[in-house]
């Protein structure tokens, strides 16, 4: 089978210093990155493909995709702000925009993870997480993503730290159907 | 590594080149692992420290040396006249001299910190591969690392799907 090879960009030294390093070594700079950057990279190469598997703490957090101007506009509303009533209704269809968008994400992604086989490096798709952090939005279609990824870290990989926060999306709040 | 005044209770250690270094045993027990030898009386005479050439040994003893508590300032017992804020600023600044080291060095000393259970050292030397990896992009953090992308195009799509929360 073919390899691809993309052309290196930048540097002169064409030797793969960190590559040389034991995985260990990858596994103690990996697990000092939060989550989601921790998960990045596995793209790099297939030797780092089975790295995100083997972190021992896992927080899935949907603050951390949450634009910083949802969280301003979360404090605005909550102080009744802004008198008009236009400006008002417009902040809300945006905070709701972010939120199901935010939602989506959240979904997705967690499917991708849950759904993983063996990966392309190696077979062992089994994760070792000890620790599982959520945050994530009460939604009707998202209830059951969030059991699944729960049942799967209590049962497959072993969980003992489980720590959820649930959060009431506006945009479900002031709509009783979608409750 | 000079010889430290009369008094203080000193330790051998060896590098797997030949290399010996006596070092005050409060600067070798800044390594958590050097530490347990020495409490559980594994370390009478002198200690080898595998893995670790006697440049990469001599650099984490000045790190140690530096920030061993009582002594580390050096010279006279500036503990007693500088501030403590003044003396984590100077320690913030040497850190940063310290640290200004080619790559292999760096991921030498990440190794030796690790071994060793130094987390001062270890959170020192591992920080900026940790900003790189962070702040840029793949191809940018590929470049860092000197690494090849070596994927098939639907293994990299595989995943990619399976981490698909680190870019959303």
């Amino acid at each position: 089978m073919p390899r691809r090879v993309r052309p290196r960009t930048g540097t002169a030294g064409g030797e793969d210093r960190l590559s040389t390093l034991p995985d260990d070594l990858i596994r103690l700079i990996v697990r000092r990155l939060d989550t989601r950057t921790a998960l990045s990279t596995a793209v790099l190469a297939r030797r780092w493909a089975h790295i995100p598997r083997d972190l021992p703490e896992l927080d899935f957090r949907v603050s951390d995709v949450l634009p910083p101007e949802y969280d301003r506009a979360v404090a605005l509303r909550r102080r009744n702000m802004p008198h008009d009533t236009f400006l008002a209704e417009m902040l809300d269809r945006l905070m709701a925009r972010c939120e199901i968008d935010t939602i989506t994400a959240f979904i997705d992604g967690i499917t991708g993870f849950l759904e993983a086989g063996g990966g392309p490096a190696d077979g062992d798709a089994r994760r070792r997480a000890k620790t599982l952090r959520l945050d994530f939005f009460q939604a009707h279609d998202g209830g059951c993503v969030v059991d699944r990824l729960i049942a799967a870290a209590v049962v497959a990989w072993g969980v003992e730290d489980l720590e959820v926060v649930a959060r009431q999306a506006s945009c479900l709040l002031h709509t009783p159907a979608a409750a | 590594m000079a010889t430290r005044e009369a008094g203080k209770k000193m330790i051998m250690l060896k590098s797997p080149d030949g290399m010996e270094f006596e070092v005050e045993e409060a600067v070798a027990m800044e390594s958590q692992t050097i530490r347990k030898m020495i409490e559980d009386d594994c370390a009478d005479t002198a200690i080898l420290i595998p893995n670790i050439n006697s440049k990469i040994l001599s650099r984490v003893i000045e790190y140690c040396n530096k920030h061993v508590p009582t002594t580390g300032a050096t010279g006279a017992a500036a503990s007693d006249t500088v501030a403590p804020a003044a003396l984590a600023e100077d320690l913030k600044i040497w850190d940063a001299e310290f640290i200004k080291v080619n790559r292999a060095t760096r991921f030498n000393l990440i190794q030796a910190a690790s071994y060793l259970n130094i987390k001062g050292l270890l959170d020192l030397t591992s920080q900026t591969t940790i900003d790189t990896i962070s702040d840029n992009s793949l191809e940018e953090i590929r470049s860092f690392l000197s690494t090849k992308n070596d994927y098939l195009p639907e293994e990299e799509q595989t995943i990619r799907r399976e981490n698909q929360w680190a870019f959303q």
